[in-house]
Protein backbone atom coordinates (compact mmCIF):
# COMPACT_ATOMS: atom_id res chain seq x y z
CA UNK A 1 0.00 0.00 0.00
CA UNK A 2 1.35 3.71 -0.87
CA UNK A 3 2.79 5.38 2.03
CA UNK A 4 -0.02 8.32 1.30
CA UNK A 5 -2.64 5.54 1.38
CA UNK A 6 -1.20 4.57 5.03
CA UNK A 7 -1.16 8.26 6.33
CA UNK A 8 -4.55 9.19 4.81
CA UNK A 9 -2.64 11.94 3.29
CA UNK A 10 -2.80 12.30 -0.28
CA UNK A 11 0.39 13.71 -2.02
CA UNK A 12 -1.54 14.90 -4.59
CA UNK A 13 -2.23 18.04 -2.19
CA UNK A 14 0.27 20.25 -4.23
CA UNK A 15 -0.62 19.58 -7.40
CA UNK A 16 0.29 22.51 -9.26
CA UNK A 17 -2.58 22.95 -11.90
CA UNK A 18 -0.63 25.82 -13.59
CA UNK A 19 2.41 23.53 -13.95
CA UNK A 20 0.67 20.56 -15.68
CA UNK A 21 -0.98 22.74 -17.64
CA UNK A 22 2.40 24.19 -18.79
CA UNK A 23 3.37 20.65 -19.24
CA UNK A 24 0.78 18.87 -20.97
CA UNK A 25 -1.93 21.45 -22.05
CA UNK A 26 -0.91 21.37 -25.76
CA UNK A 27 -1.28 17.87 -25.83
CA UNK A 28 -4.36 17.04 -24.20
CA UNK A 29 -5.94 20.02 -26.29
CA UNK A 30 -4.51 18.27 -29.73
CA UNK A 31 -5.86 15.17 -28.14
CA UNK A 32 -9.36 16.81 -27.42
CA UNK A 33 -9.70 18.29 -31.01
CA UNK A 34 -9.14 15.22 -32.68
CA UNK A 35 -11.09 13.24 -30.25
CA UNK A 36 -14.01 15.94 -30.20
CA UNK A 37 -13.61 17.19 -33.50
CA UNK A 38 -12.13 21.34 -34.30
CA UNK A 39 -14.29 23.94 -32.80
CA UNK A 40 -14.62 26.66 -30.01
CA UNK A 41 -15.87 23.63 -27.78
CA UNK A 42 -12.37 22.47 -27.23
CA UNK A 43 -11.66 25.51 -25.57
CA UNK A 44 -13.90 24.79 -23.56
CA UNK A 45 -13.33 21.10 -22.66
CA UNK A 46 -9.65 21.88 -22.43
CA UNK A 47 -10.68 24.00 -19.54
CA UNK A 48 -12.84 22.09 -18.08
CA UNK A 49 -10.28 19.28 -18.28
CA UNK A 50 -7.86 20.97 -15.78
CA UNK A 51 -10.72 22.57 -14.06
CA UNK A 52 -11.54 18.81 -13.26
CA UNK A 53 -8.08 17.77 -12.68
CA UNK A 54 -8.19 20.52 -9.75
CA UNK A 55 -11.00 19.25 -8.16
CA UNK A 56 -10.26 16.04 -8.14
CA UNK A 57 -6.44 16.31 -7.11
CA UNK A 58 -6.88 13.93 -4.12
CA UNK A 59 -8.07 10.88 -6.50
CA UNK A 60 -4.26 11.35 -8.60
CA UNK A 61 -1.71 8.58 -7.43
CA UNK A 62 1.25 9.40 -9.13
CA UNK A 63 2.29 6.06 -8.00
CA UNK A 64 -0.72 4.58 -10.70
CA UNK A 65 -0.57 6.87 -13.90
CA UNK A 66 1.50 9.41 -15.20
CA UNK A 67 0.20 12.64 -14.78
CA UNK A 68 -0.17 13.32 -18.45
CA UNK A 69 -2.34 9.71 -18.49
CA UNK A 70 -4.76 10.70 -15.82
CA UNK A 71 -5.25 14.09 -17.14
CA UNK A 72 -5.79 12.03 -20.97
CA UNK A 73 -8.32 10.06 -19.06
CA UNK A 74 -10.53 13.16 -17.94
CA UNK A 75 -10.03 14.31 -21.00
CA UNK A 76 -11.50 11.25 -23.08
CA UNK A 77 -14.25 11.26 -20.87
CA UNK A 78 -15.37 14.66 -21.70
CA UNK A 79 -15.33 13.93 -25.22
CA UNK A 80 -16.92 10.49 -24.78
CA UNK A 81 -19.92 12.57 -23.02
CA UNK A 82 -19.70 15.58 -25.41
CA UNK A 83 -19.64 12.72 -28.39
CA UNK A 84 -22.80 11.12 -26.73
CA UNK A 85 -24.92 14.04 -26.43
CA UNK A 86 -26.89 14.74 -29.96
CA UNK A 87 -27.81 17.96 -28.64
CA UNK A 88 -24.24 18.61 -28.12
CA UNK A 89 -23.43 17.44 -31.50
CA UNK A 90 -25.86 20.03 -32.96
CA UNK A 91 -24.02 22.76 -31.23
CA UNK A 92 -21.09 20.99 -32.25
CA UNK A 93 -22.16 21.96 -35.81
CA UNK A 94 -23.30 25.61 -35.28
CA UNK A 95 -19.96 26.17 -33.76
CA UNK A 96 -17.66 24.19 -36.53
CA UNK A 97 -20.37 27.12 -39.14
CA UNK A 98 -19.14 29.83 -36.97
CA UNK A 99 -15.58 28.63 -36.73
CA UNK A 100 -15.67 28.74 -40.36
CA UNK A 101 -16.88 32.06 -41.01
CA UNK A 102 -14.42 33.72 -37.98
CA UNK A 103 -11.67 32.44 -40.09
CA UNK A 104 -9.02 34.82 -40.44
CA UNK A 105 -8.11 36.69 -43.70
CA UNK A 106 -7.08 34.03 -46.83
CA UNK A 107 -3.60 32.22 -46.06
CA UNK A 108 -1.49 31.48 -48.92
CA UNK A 109 -1.90 28.58 -51.06
CA UNK A 110 0.00 26.33 -49.19
CA UNK A 111 -1.71 26.76 -46.11
CA UNK A 112 -5.02 26.45 -47.75
CA UNK A 113 -4.30 23.35 -48.76
CA UNK A 114 -2.99 22.21 -45.51
CA UNK A 115 -6.12 23.28 -43.67
CA UNK A 116 -8.37 21.33 -46.14
CA UNK A 117 -6.31 18.19 -46.04
CA UNK A 118 -6.28 18.68 -42.09
CA UNK A 119 -10.37 19.31 -42.28
CA UNK A 120 -10.85 15.93 -44.42
CA UNK A 121 -8.82 13.78 -41.66
CA UNK A 122 -10.89 15.76 -38.94
CA UNK A 123 -14.02 14.70 -40.85
CA UNK A 124 -13.03 11.11 -41.18
CA UNK A 125 -11.87 10.78 -37.84
CA UNK A 126 -15.45 12.38 -36.10
CA UNK A 127 -16.58 9.04 -38.39
CA UNK A 128 -15.28 6.45 -36.56
CA UNK A 129 -16.04 4.57 -33.35
CA UNK A 130 -14.83 6.68 -29.97
CA UNK A 131 -12.44 3.37 -29.17
CA UNK A 132 -10.63 3.29 -32.81
CA UNK A 133 -10.44 7.08 -32.72
CA UNK A 134 -8.67 7.11 -29.64
CA UNK A 135 -5.94 4.49 -30.33
CA UNK A 136 -5.51 6.40 -34.47
CA UNK A 137 -5.41 10.14 -32.92
CA UNK A 138 -2.78 8.74 -30.53
CA UNK A 139 -0.62 6.95 -33.13
CA UNK A 140 -1.14 8.08 -35.92
CA UNK A 141 -1.34 11.82 -34.97
CA UNK A 142 0.68 12.01 -31.64
CA UNK A 143 3.25 9.68 -32.39
CA UNK A 144 2.74 7.25 -29.39
CA UNK A 145 4.19 3.71 -29.35
CA UNK A 146 2.01 1.15 -28.41
CA UNK A 147 3.13 0.12 -25.05
CA UNK A 148 2.27 4.04 -24.16
CA UNK A 149 -0.92 3.85 -25.59
CA UNK A 150 -1.81 0.75 -23.61
CA UNK A 151 -0.72 2.57 -20.53
CA UNK A 152 -2.79 5.61 -21.42
CA UNK A 153 -5.98 3.40 -22.16
CA UNK A 154 -5.45 1.06 -19.79
CA UNK A 155 -6.28 -2.11 -22.15
CA UNK A 156 -3.60 -4.71 -23.28
CA UNK A 157 -1.56 -3.85 -26.18
CA UNK A 158 -3.07 -6.57 -28.70
CA UNK A 159 -6.16 -4.62 -28.12
CA UNK A 160 -4.26 -1.39 -29.24
CA UNK A 161 -3.42 -2.98 -32.47
CA UNK A 162 -6.37 -4.80 -32.93
CA UNK A 163 -8.75 -1.04 -33.08
CA UNK A 164 -5.59 0.56 -35.11
CA UNK A 165 -6.27 -2.39 -37.24
CA UNK A 166 -9.94 -1.75 -37.67
CA UNK A 167 -9.18 2.36 -37.13
CA UNK A 168 -7.14 2.29 -40.37
CA UNK A 169 -9.31 -0.03 -42.28
CA UNK A 170 -12.22 2.00 -41.91
CA UNK A 171 -10.16 5.55 -41.90
CA UNK A 172 -8.74 4.59 -45.68
CA UNK A 173 -12.05 3.97 -46.64
CA UNK A 174 -13.53 6.69 -45.35
CA UNK A 175 -10.81 9.37 -46.73
CA UNK A 176 -11.00 7.55 -50.37
CA UNK A 177 -14.72 8.38 -50.28
CA UNK A 178 -14.64 11.78 -48.81
CA UNK A 179 -11.92 12.18 -52.36
CA UNK A 180 -13.59 10.62 -54.34
CA UNK A 181 -11.90 7.85 -54.92
CA UNK A 182 -14.36 4.82 -53.64
CA UNK A 183 -17.57 4.63 -51.60
CA UNK A 184 -17.71 5.40 -47.68
CA UNK B 1 -1.61 -13.95 -36.82
CA UNK B 2 0.71 -11.58 -34.56
CA UNK B 3 0.08 -8.57 -35.17
CA UNK B 4 3.61 -6.58 -35.82
CA UNK B 5 4.60 -4.27 -33.11
CA UNK B 6 4.23 -0.67 -33.71
CA UNK B 7 3.21 -0.97 -37.32
CA UNK B 8 4.44 1.28 -39.87
CA UNK B 9 2.49 4.97 -39.17
CA UNK B 10 0.15 6.09 -42.11
CA UNK B 11 2.73 9.29 -42.01
CA UNK B 12 4.82 7.48 -44.20
CA UNK B 13 2.04 6.45 -46.70
CA UNK B 14 2.48 7.41 -49.88
CA UNK B 15 -1.15 8.16 -50.31
CA UNK B 16 -2.66 8.61 -47.18
CA UNK B 17 0.72 10.49 -45.97
CA UNK B 18 0.46 13.93 -46.72
CA UNK B 19 -3.52 13.99 -45.30
CA UNK B 20 -2.28 12.82 -41.93
CA UNK B 21 0.81 14.83 -41.51
CA UNK B 22 -1.28 18.02 -42.71
CA UNK B 23 -3.70 16.81 -39.64
CA UNK B 24 -0.87 15.77 -36.94
CA UNK B 25 1.00 18.97 -37.87
CA UNK B 26 -2.12 21.06 -37.27
CA UNK B 27 -2.35 22.63 -33.10
CA UNK B 28 -4.71 24.56 -31.28
CA UNK B 29 -3.47 27.93 -31.73
CA UNK B 30 -1.33 29.69 -28.94
CA UNK B 31 -3.41 32.27 -28.45
CA UNK B 32 -6.52 29.86 -27.55
CA UNK B 33 -4.35 27.87 -24.92
CA UNK B 34 -3.08 30.83 -23.57
CA UNK B 35 -6.68 32.17 -23.40
CA UNK B 36 -7.84 28.76 -21.74
CA UNK B 37 -4.84 29.19 -18.93
CA UNK B 38 -6.04 32.07 -17.98
CA UNK B 39 -9.61 30.57 -17.62
CA UNK B 40 -8.55 27.72 -15.91
CA UNK B 41 -6.24 29.70 -13.36
CA UNK B 42 -9.69 31.68 -13.06
CA UNK B 43 -12.03 29.51 -12.14
CA UNK B 44 -9.60 27.91 -9.89
CA UNK B 45 -9.30 30.73 -7.96
CA UNK B 46 -13.03 31.50 -7.75
CA UNK B 47 -13.89 28.37 -6.66
CA UNK B 48 -11.10 28.10 -4.05
CA UNK B 49 -11.80 31.74 -2.88
CA UNK B 50 -15.85 30.57 -2.79
CA UNK B 51 -14.43 27.15 -0.52
CA UNK B 52 -16.81 25.11 -3.28
CA UNK B 53 -13.84 22.77 -4.29
CA UNK B 54 -11.85 22.40 -0.99
CA UNK B 55 -11.83 18.88 -0.88
CA UNK B 56 -13.83 15.70 -2.19
CA UNK B 57 -15.97 14.16 0.20
CA UNK B 58 -15.25 10.79 -1.57
CA UNK B 59 -11.45 10.76 -1.22
CA UNK B 60 -11.22 6.73 -1.58
CA UNK B 61 -13.25 7.27 -5.26
CA UNK B 62 -16.80 5.83 -5.87
CA UNK B 63 -15.39 2.46 -6.53
CA UNK B 64 -14.21 1.71 -2.59
CA UNK B 65 -17.70 3.39 -1.33
CA UNK B 66 -19.67 0.79 -4.08
CA UNK B 67 -17.70 -2.11 -2.36
CA UNK B 68 -18.52 -0.86 1.15
CA UNK B 69 -22.19 0.41 0.46
CA UNK B 70 -23.02 -2.77 -1.37
CA UNK B 71 -22.14 -5.46 1.14
CA UNK B 72 -23.93 -2.76 3.64
CA UNK B 73 -27.09 -2.24 1.45
CA UNK B 74 -27.62 -6.25 1.44
CA UNK B 75 -27.20 -6.25 5.09
CA UNK B 76 -29.87 -4.13 5.36
CA UNK B 77 -32.44 -6.13 3.21
CA UNK B 78 -31.87 -9.12 4.46
CA UNK B 79 -32.55 -7.85 7.96
CA UNK B 80 -35.32 -6.37 6.60
CA UNK B 81 -36.58 -9.91 5.11
CA UNK B 82 -36.05 -11.30 8.43
CA UNK B 83 -37.53 -8.87 10.36
CA UNK B 84 -41.17 -9.08 7.67
CA UNK B 85 -40.58 -12.88 8.38
CA UNK B 86 -41.02 -12.98 11.72
CA UNK B 87 -43.32 -10.65 12.52
CA UNK B 88 -45.84 -11.84 9.36
CA UNK B 89 -48.78 -13.50 10.91
CA UNK B 90 -49.27 -17.35 11.24
CA UNK B 91 -50.96 -19.52 8.29
CA UNK B 92 -53.84 -21.15 9.64
CA UNK B 93 -54.95 -24.47 8.07
CA UNK B 94 -58.47 -25.66 7.70
CA UNK B 95 -58.35 -28.80 9.51
CA UNK B 96 -60.61 -29.95 7.01
CA UNK B 97 -58.32 -29.31 3.81
CA UNK B 98 -55.20 -30.03 5.42
CA UNK B 99 -52.95 -33.47 5.40
CA UNK B 100 -53.76 -34.94 8.78
CA UNK B 101 -51.75 -33.66 10.92
CA UNK B 102 -49.15 -32.85 13.12
CA UNK B 103 -46.87 -33.22 15.98
CA UNK B 104 -49.14 -32.45 19.51
CA UNK B 105 -47.04 -30.28 21.58
CA UNK B 106 -48.92 -30.86 24.63
CA UNK B 107 -52.67 -31.31 25.47
CA UNK B 108 -54.78 -28.16 24.14
CA UNK B 109 -53.00 -28.09 21.12
CA UNK B 110 -54.25 -28.38 17.59
CA UNK B 111 -52.23 -30.80 15.53
CA UNK B 112 -49.84 -29.05 12.70
CA UNK B 113 -49.35 -29.70 9.39
CA UNK B 114 -46.69 -32.09 8.35
CA UNK B 115 -47.29 -35.50 10.02
CA UNK B 116 -49.55 -38.33 10.18
CA UNK B 117 -51.36 -38.35 13.59
CA UNK B 118 -53.04 -41.27 14.65
CA UNK B 119 -56.84 -40.82 15.81
CA UNK B 120 -56.01 -41.50 19.27
CA UNK B 121 -53.73 -38.70 19.41
CA UNK B 122 -56.57 -36.20 18.22
CA UNK B 123 -58.62 -37.69 20.50
CA UNK B 124 -56.56 -36.85 23.21
CA UNK B 125 -56.14 -33.42 21.42
CA UNK B 126 -59.43 -32.98 20.85
CA UNK B 127 -60.31 -33.79 24.40
CA UNK B 128 -58.13 -31.31 25.82
CA UNK B 129 -58.53 -28.47 23.22
CA UNK B 130 -60.61 -25.80 24.26
CA UNK B 131 -61.64 -23.01 21.80
CA UNK B 132 -60.73 -19.39 22.58
CA UNK B 133 -63.19 -18.24 25.55
CA UNK B 134 -66.37 -16.34 24.47
CA UNK B 135 -65.00 -13.14 25.99
CA UNK B 136 -62.29 -13.29 23.45
CA UNK B 137 -61.82 -10.35 20.98
CA UNK B 138 -61.88 -12.62 18.08
CA UNK B 139 -65.48 -13.07 16.60
CA UNK B 140 -66.61 -15.67 16.38
CA UNK B 141 -69.67 -16.89 13.44
CA UNK B 142 -73.44 -17.70 14.82
CA UNK B 143 -73.59 -20.98 15.43
CA UNK B 144 -75.28 -23.25 12.45
CA UNK B 145 -79.25 -23.77 13.36
CA UNK B 146 -80.08 -27.54 13.91
CA UNK B 147 -81.12 -30.00 11.44
CA UNK B 148 -85.01 -29.70 11.10
CA UNK B 149 -86.91 -33.16 10.33
CA UNK B 150 -87.86 -33.46 6.74
CA UNK B 151 -85.90 -30.60 5.25
CA UNK B 152 -82.33 -30.45 4.19
CA UNK B 153 -80.14 -28.24 6.54
CA UNK B 154 -80.14 -24.89 5.55
CA UNK B 155 -76.45 -23.46 4.28
CA UNK B 156 -75.20 -22.00 7.57
CA UNK B 157 -71.45 -19.83 8.33
CA UNK B 158 -68.46 -22.19 8.79
CA UNK B 159 -67.58 -22.05 12.12
CA UNK B 160 -63.72 -21.57 13.06
CA UNK B 161 -61.66 -24.58 11.75
CA UNK B 162 -60.50 -25.09 15.14
CA UNK B 163 -64.45 -25.44 16.67
CA UNK B 164 -65.09 -27.54 13.46
CA UNK B 165 -62.29 -30.34 14.22
CA UNK B 166 -63.61 -30.62 17.92
CA UNK B 167 -67.04 -31.10 16.77
CA UNK B 168 -65.52 -34.07 14.33
CA UNK B 169 -63.95 -35.06 17.16
CA UNK B 170 -67.30 -35.27 19.30
CA UNK B 171 -69.23 -36.65 16.80
CA UNK B 172 -66.41 -39.65 16.11
CA UNK B 173 -66.26 -40.12 19.77
CA UNK B 174 -69.81 -40.46 20.37
CA UNK B 175 -70.23 -42.89 17.44
CA UNK B 176 -67.62 -45.09 19.07
CA UNK B 177 -68.70 -45.38 22.41
CA UNK B 178 -72.18 -46.10 20.34
CA UNK B 179 -70.75 -48.80 18.46
CA UNK B 180 -68.87 -50.13 22.41
CA UNK B 181 -71.91 -50.52 23.77
CA UNK B 182 -73.52 -51.74 21.18
CA UNK B 183 -75.95 -48.87 20.06
CA UNK B 184 -75.24 -49.66 16.39
CA UNK B 185 -78.04 -47.98 14.73
CA UNK B 186 -76.85 -45.05 16.41
CA UNK B 187 -73.50 -45.34 15.66
CA UNK B 188 -74.27 -45.53 12.07
CA UNK B 189 -76.39 -42.82 12.14
CA UNK B 190 -73.78 -40.47 13.60
CA UNK B 191 -70.84 -41.99 11.33
CA UNK B 192 -73.12 -41.01 8.60
CA UNK B 193 -73.86 -37.48 9.67
CA UNK B 194 -70.19 -37.15 10.13
CA UNK B 195 -69.65 -38.08 6.34
CA UNK B 196 -72.26 -35.88 5.38
CA UNK B 197 -71.19 -32.77 7.39
CA UNK B 198 -67.43 -33.05 6.73
CA UNK B 199 -66.82 -35.09 3.70
CA UNK B 200 -62.97 -33.98 4.13
CA UNK B 201 -62.42 -34.39 7.88
CA UNK B 202 -59.42 -36.22 9.13
CA UNK B 203 -61.12 -38.61 10.81
CA UNK B 204 -62.41 -39.91 7.77
CA UNK B 205 -60.10 -42.93 7.38
CA UNK B 206 -60.81 -43.60 11.28
CA UNK B 207 -64.62 -43.62 10.35
CA UNK B 208 -64.70 -45.59 8.10
CA UNK B 209 -62.83 -48.30 10.34
CA UNK B 210 -65.77 -47.90 12.94
CA UNK B 211 -67.98 -48.70 10.08
CA UNK B 212 -66.38 -51.65 8.90
CA UNK B 213 -66.30 -53.14 12.44
CA UNK B 214 -70.18 -51.64 13.07
CA UNK B 215 -71.07 -53.70 9.42
CA UNK B 216 -69.31 -56.32 11.00
CA UNK B 217 -71.14 -56.31 14.17
CA UNK B 218 -74.61 -56.05 12.54
CA UNK B 219 -73.88 -58.91 10.83
CA UNK B 220 -73.72 -57.71 7.09
CA UNK B 221 -70.54 -59.15 5.89
CA UNK B 222 -70.68 -58.51 2.21
CA UNK B 223 -71.02 -55.02 3.00
CA UNK B 224 -68.46 -54.87 5.48
CA UNK B 225 -65.70 -56.70 3.52
CA UNK B 226 -66.80 -54.64 0.03
CA UNK B 227 -65.33 -51.66 1.97
CA UNK B 228 -62.86 -52.87 3.79
CA UNK B 229 -60.74 -53.84 0.57
CA UNK B 230 -60.44 -50.12 -0.60
CA UNK B 231 -59.39 -49.02 3.30
CA UNK B 232 -56.49 -51.62 2.65
CA UNK B 233 -54.66 -48.93 -0.01
CA UNK B 234 -54.88 -45.72 2.22
CA UNK B 235 -51.63 -45.00 2.79
CA UNK B 236 -52.60 -43.03 6.04
CA UNK B 237 -54.14 -46.38 7.67
CA UNK B 238 -51.30 -48.37 6.71
CA UNK B 239 -50.53 -48.96 10.69
CA UNK B 240 -53.81 -50.35 10.94
CA UNK B 241 -53.69 -52.34 7.99
CA UNK B 242 -53.45 -55.77 9.82
CA UNK B 243 -56.15 -54.70 12.24
CA UNK B 244 -58.26 -54.41 8.88
CA UNK B 245 -56.90 -57.89 7.43
CA UNK B 246 -57.49 -59.92 10.23
CA UNK B 247 -61.41 -57.86 10.43
CA UNK B 248 -61.42 -59.05 6.60
CA UNK B 249 -60.43 -62.77 7.46
CA UNK B 250 -63.30 -62.67 9.73
CA UNK B 251 -65.70 -61.37 7.68
CA UNK B 252 -64.92 -64.19 4.91
CA UNK B 253 -64.82 -67.20 7.29
CA UNK B 254 -68.48 -66.02 8.63
CA UNK B 255 -69.55 -66.27 4.98
CA UNK B 256 -67.53 -69.68 5.03
CA UNK B 257 -64.93 -68.62 2.15
CA UNK B 258 -62.16 -70.26 3.92
CA UNK B 259 -59.99 -70.05 1.34
CA UNK B 260 -59.89 -65.95 1.51
CA UNK B 261 -60.01 -66.07 5.07
CA UNK B 262 -57.10 -67.85 5.47
CA UNK B 263 -55.08 -65.84 3.00
CA UNK B 264 -56.88 -62.51 4.99
CA UNK B 265 -55.31 -63.97 8.48
CA UNK B 266 -52.23 -64.92 7.13
CA UNK B 267 -51.36 -61.88 5.81
CA UNK B 268 -52.44 -60.41 9.06
CA UNK B 269 -50.51 -62.24 10.50
CA UNK B 270 -46.89 -61.63 8.42
CA UNK B 271 -47.26 -57.85 8.86
CA UNK B 272 -46.74 -58.63 12.19
CA UNK B 273 -50.17 -58.97 14.21
CA UNK B 274 -49.89 -58.85 18.25
CA UNK B 275 -51.31 -59.71 21.35
CA UNK B 276 -55.11 -60.39 21.01
CA UNK B 277 -55.66 -59.66 17.24
CA UNK B 278 -53.24 -62.17 16.84
CA UNK B 279 -54.65 -65.00 18.80
CA UNK B 280 -58.00 -63.95 17.05
CA UNK B 281 -56.27 -64.61 13.85
CA UNK B 282 -54.62 -67.72 14.46
CA UNK B 283 -58.21 -69.02 16.14
CA UNK B 284 -59.58 -67.99 12.99
CA UNK B 285 -57.01 -69.78 10.80
CA UNK B 286 -57.67 -73.00 13.29
CA UNK B 287 -61.16 -72.58 12.23
CA UNK B 288 -60.29 -72.67 8.61
CA UNK B 289 -58.32 -75.51 9.53
CA UNK B 290 -61.09 -77.48 10.47
CA UNK B 291 -63.38 -77.18 7.67
CA UNK B 292 -60.84 -78.02 4.81
CA UNK B 293 -59.08 -81.09 6.61
CA UNK B 294 -57.78 -81.51 3.22
CA UNK B 295 -55.96 -78.50 2.12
Amino acid sequence: MALHAVLDMPLSDGLDIAALFAEHGEFIANVIRRLAGPGSHVDDLVQETFVVAHRKRHRFDPERAAPRTWLYGIAANLCRRHHRSAHRLARLRARLVTEQTDEPAPAPDQEVLRRQQAAVVHEALARLPFKQREVFSLYELHNLDGASIAAMLDIPEGTVWTRLHHARKRFERLVRARLGGGPA
Amino acid sequence: MKAPRNPRRLIHDPELGCLVRAAAESRLEPERLERSRQEILGRIAEAEASGRTVRPILRTGPRRVLQAAVPLLLLVCATAGALIWLARPPTRMRPETAAPAAPARGRGHPPAAGRDVSIDELLEIGSGYEPPPTGAPRPEPPAAPGPVAGLAPPPAPQPAPSARLQEQIALFRKARRAAHAGDLDQATGLLDELARRFPKSPLGAEARVLRVEVLYRQGRYPQAIERIEPLLELPELAGKKAQLLRLLGDAWLQLGRCERATDAFRRALGLGLQGAEARAARRGLEQCARRQPDR
